[in-house]
């Protein structure tokens, strides 16, 4: 490699001869400025919106937040409060999804192009790993995460690979981790990390073991054999023009855009409403019978947390309303997990690129994840059960707290003020 | 204006620049796909 010296530095100068070098460069370049501008524009606000909807669930009248009203208007019908949560729900993430597709087409056009090897070496453990790395980058929901983990598997990032990066992205994220560890007490926030580190590093690996026992699974990786073979022989150091480079990674990152945007925005579009239709199951008045501190309430938890997508960290408002409720801790920190790391939209989407063997292996991996967090929190709330697992001792929790041991439970004690403040009913 | 335009209006705009480009830029030869074909439809040859 040629050498530019610089003082008493020896610089090594990349040499750009190969398209896929080109066209690594240019993608890298995009990649930061449509990273920086959805990071400026909508994460960094998306971090106000959580704590405004925090503010809502812990106000004295809880409103609604992200198209989710626990209080239901008797004037509003169940269709009407469906309809209503999943078009919110489809508003809120359209952003996340445009990003996701063009971070789809860009990976498949500029970062992997054919003839690229970057990403499919390194064994089951280094996929994993660059998959749960590149995740926390993204930062998108499970729903969204969907186009990028496509494009990711079509440029060899294997079953592990693709796993880890739709853990990494919904579940691992640092502002849904540190926003976790700062609302809920130490055992339900470090439950959200421990369980997120595990689903990002071992559901990808066991999904594509579980994959690989199957004969389309093993159909599947001779076919990906092959491909491997294919990019080898392409070879990443073939010269290319940058004019043509740049006129094929374009043309490439318009049509693989545009592909993903038809083929998954309608599938997602119909799956945010099957989960939109799951969560207006939730009902105020049964939350602390249904899903109360024991193994039964776990389940149900893990169960409904893989049975909904939510927006990137829509779990922690909804697991903080559902604590005030009368939620138990342990089925708090299985929802916490299950809510963010899948549901209809992403099994539907994923469904596309792997067998159905390894999709099963991955709803079931997941809920079991949040199953087994979710007991160990239960026995380690139980075995103290003189301490408040749930929220961090802030004012706020603690005047809630002090509000259900005088008044019973919580949404009663606010009827009931509700009814004192607008006075005594006169007769005539 | 709604509240929703931007979510209305950002895909709306980004996906058809993007559909405009994968006609407008040629394919590799011997490469056909919808774009090359409309390319060719819109071109005459």
């Amino acid at each position: 490699m040629e050498r530019l010296d610089r003082g008493s530095f020896r610089l090594p100068a990349f040499t750009l001869s190969s398209g896929v070098a080109k066209k690594r460069l240019v993608g890298l370049t995009l990649m930061a400025v449509i990273l920086g501008l959805f990071f400026a524009f909508n994460r960094f606000p998306k971090l106000d919106t959580v704590q405004g909807d925090l503010d809502v669930v812990s106000g004295a009248v809880v409103e609604c937040f992200q198209g989710f009203c626990i209080e239901r208007a008797p004037d509003t019908s169940f269709v009407a409060r469906w309809v209503d949560f999943s078009v919110t729900y489809l508003q809120l993430v359209t952003v996340g999804m445009t990003f996701a597709f063009l971070m789809a087409g860009l990976a498949e056009a500029f970062l992997f192009p054919p003839g690229s090897r970057l990403w499919s070496g390194g064994g089951v453990l280094g996929r994993t790993l660059k998959g749960a790395a590149l995740g926390p980058l993204m930062n998108l929901c499970s729903a969204c995460i969907v186009p990028v983990s496509s494009a990711l598997r079509r440029s060899g990032a294997g079953i592990e690979g693709t796993i880890a990066l739709v853990q990494g992205s919904s579940t691992m994220n640092i502002p849904a981790l540190s926003m976790s560890a700062l609302i809920f007490a130490p055992l339900l926030g470090g439950s959200r990390v421990v369980m997120s580190v595990v689903g990002a590093l071992a559901i990808g690996p066991a999904v594509a073991w579980i994959a690989r026992r199957g004969h389309e699974g093993a159909a599947e990786e001779a076919s990906e054999a092959a491909q491997e073979l294919q990019n080898m022989v392409m070879g990443e150091d073939l010269a290319q023009p940058w004019g043509e480079a740049m006129r094929e990674g374009f043309r490439e990152f318009a049509r693989s855009s545009v592909t993903y945007f038809f083929r998954l925005g309608p599938i997602m579009a119909a799956a945010g409403f099957a989960s939109g239709l799951v969560i207006q199951f939730i009902d105020p008045d049964r939350v602390g019978t249904f899903v109360g501190n024991d193994f039964g309430g776990v389940l149900i938890a893990a169960t409904l947390g893989i049975l909904i997508n939510v927006p990137l960290m829509f779990e922690i408002p909804l697991v903080a309303l559902l604590l005030l409720l009368g939620m138990g801790v342990a089925p708090a920190a299985a929802l916490l997990f299950a809510a963010a790391a899948g549901g209809p939209v992403t099994f539907w989407g994923l469904s596309r690129i792997m067998p159905m063997r390894a999709m099963a292996g991955f709803i079931s991996l997941t809920w079991l994840v949040a199953v087994a967090g979710g007991l160990v929190v239960l026995v380690v709330a139980l075995s103290v059960p003189s301490l408040d697992w749930g929220f961090r001792p802030t004012d706020d929790a603690a005047e809630y707290r002090a509000a259900e041991r005088t008044d019973g439970p919580l949404w009663q004690a606010l009827e009931e003020q509700a009814l004192e403040d607008q006075g005594p009913v006169t007769g005539e | 204006m709604p509240e929703w335009w931007l979510e209305a209006v950002l895909p709306g705009v980004v996906f058809t620049t993007l559909f405009i480009v994968w006609v407008a830029l040629p394919a590799r030869s011997g490469e056909t796909d919808l774009g090359s074909k409309l390319r060719r439809l819109i071109g005459g040859r």
